[in-house]
């Protein structure tokens, strides 16, 4: 095996371990499951054309997310308009991976349900953080540079999203309920 | 308000529902996969607006085509006796088709004029365009590159791009069909300001036919080997045949692969496009307030040192001079004034 091909192999392997986290970001941004996968695809693609420019070891984790946001924001662009805003999907062709008991499903079904929605209704610019601090986990800085925005904005966006996602009715009678379940 | 934490397990709840598409990692492999007909890449579905663009780009070529045709008098024959053409070019995919008529644009009267001169040879054509851009027009610029080479029916072969720190530039090296390259050089001037376009053509016409010669000789010596190999008696001589045997099908396989390659190249005309963002003039320093007066400052304490190394030499000098002169004239006085003093006495 060549040294160039060895190369290619482990960025497949990567590619491969990052899939899914980049595909169910992608569908957390634009709640649109045929969107994230577009929009995943192209910019594994991109990574792929531009692999030698990629950064190693922790580096590659935030460039991963800030490509996979540049094509979400592509892809709404393309498809929604200039703004790339639309009115929430109604339903999503979502699976649950686990096998839980039909109750259960209802539950976490509602739950996930009334978190997409309210993330649908949260404006993009606050969706984005949000989606990249509590889903994918990155720290403030991570998302300022995967959004092209100073560390400072992104906390006053994390704070206003917070802020209307906690205001938002639907979300808050929700984990009011599973608080009182408890 | 909702705390971090629990945020976390919404949004976490929330992204557990998707179900990722098993082959998805396996469709974008394959797209990335170099071959031309496989650079573009594979979407989930096909849209009715691409298909229905597509039959009315096809009806378009084909309208201009019969126009074309119907205004020489129906005649496809013009002055010369040379048959008036048109060249399709297919793109990628399949899905798009260009028809040029090789007199309605220069650089189509340019790939005429390189059709007519390699026909019947064999050409590798490369060629390297130099594009300056600017800092943030970069990324864009790389993206129309790409989309123009797929739109060619070719894709990116290779590309290191900088985009941050102080050198920001890199090259891209597209394939394109060869039929197209005259074509796609031409589309690809216009995506930037062009420093410098060169091209070279290389006829291996005659590598090409040397390769098929020896292969053709080289499957006929393992014809006859193989014929001998049937014949052998002892089982040294089925061993050395089938030795000698070996060796020539390696030699085989080492020129079928050259072939590979010589067709891969003739077929396919690499651009090298080199991005190169101008650094901006430098500074002569600010113009006013506190970076003003510091450079000022600056400016005339180095101004300072210069006159005082200038005065310090120039007192050296004299300094050195005034000694070598005391000197000459001691040493004329020790060896004059004994004699005048004598003279005196």
């Amino acid at each position: 095996m060549t040294g160039a091909s060895a190369d290619t192999s482990g960025l497949e392997d990567w590619m491969k371990s990052w899939y899914a986290p980049a595909y169910r970001t992608a569908c957390l941004v634009l709640n649109d499951s045929t969107g994230a996968e577009e929009a995943v695809q192209e910019a594994f693609l991109r990574m792929w054309r531009f692999r030698d420019a990629m950064p190693e070891g922790e580096a590659a984790r935030p460039w991963l997310y800030r490509v996979v946001v540049n094509s979400c924001y592509s892809w709404a662009r393309k498809e929604w308009g200039v703004d790339g805003r639309r009115a929430p999907q109604a339903s999503l062709e979502t699976l649950a991976e686990s096998s839980p008991g039909p109750d259960e499903i209802a539950v976490v079904g509602d739950r996930a349900a009334a978190v997409r929605d309210a993330l649908a209704r949260l404006p993009e610019a606050f969706r984005v953080p949000v989606v990249l601090r509590y889903y994918a986990g990155m720290s403030e800085k991570e998302i300022a540079v995967a959004i092209h925005r100073r560390a400072g904005t992104v906390k006053s966006r994390l704070h206003e999203a917070r802020r209307l996602l906690s205001a938002d009715a639907a979300l808050s009678a929700f984990t009011e309920e599973e608080e009182g379940t408890r | 308000m909702i705390g971090d934490d629990e945020f976390e397990a919404l949004l976490h709840a929330a992204g557990g529902e998707f179900a990722v598409p098993a082959d998805g990692p396996d469709k974008i492999l394959a797209a990335a996969a170099p071959p031309a007909a496989e650079g573009k890449v594979v979407r989930g579905r096909i849209r009715f607006r691409e298909f229905a663009l597509a039959g009315v780009s096809v009806a378009a070529v084909v309208a201009l085509a019969i126009v074309l045709v119907t205004s020489s008098g129906g005649s496809p024959v013009v002055g010369n006796g040379a048959l008036r053409t048109y060249s399709l070019e297919q793109t990628a995919g399949a899905q798009n088709a260009i028809a040029t008529p090789r007199s309605a644009a220069p650089h189509a009267t340019a790939q005429n004029t390189r059709t007519k001169a390699t026909s019947g040879r064999d050409i590798v054509a490369t060629g390297t365009l130099r594009l300056t851009t600017t800092r943030a027009a970069l990324r864009r610029d790389v993206a129309r590159l790409e989309a123009l080479a797929i739109r060619f029916g070719g894709y990116v072969s290779a590309a290191a791009i900088v985009e941050t720190g102080p050198h920001p530039g890199g090259s891209i090296v597209v394939k394109v069909p060869a039929g197209s390259f005259a074509a796609f050089n031409a589309r690809a001037e216009r995506i930037a300001r062009v420093k410098s376009l060169s091209t070279s053509d290389t006829d291996v016409t005659a590598r090409v036919v040397d390769l098929g010669a020896r292969l053709t000789a080289l499957v006929d010596e393992r014809s006859q080997l193989e014929v001998l190999l049937g014949r052998a008696g002892k089982i040294s001589d089925l061993l050395s045949v089938e030795n000698e045997i070996e060796n020539v099908q390696s030699q085989i396989e080492q020129i079928q692969g050259e072939q590979r390659t010589l067709a891969a190249q003739v077929g396919y005309s690499a651009l090298t496009v080199q991005l190169a963002v101008p650094r901006p003039p430098h500074s002569s320093g600010p113009s006013n307030g506190f970076g003003h007066a510091w450079h000022e400052a600056v400016s005339g304490f180095v101004n300072g040192v210069k006159a005082f190394v200038s005065v310090l030499g120039d007192l050296l000098f004299a300094v050195l001079s005034f000694i070598v002169a005391a000197l000459i004239i001691y040493g004329l006085w020790r060896s004059v004034w004994p004699r005048v003093r004598r003279r005196i006495a």
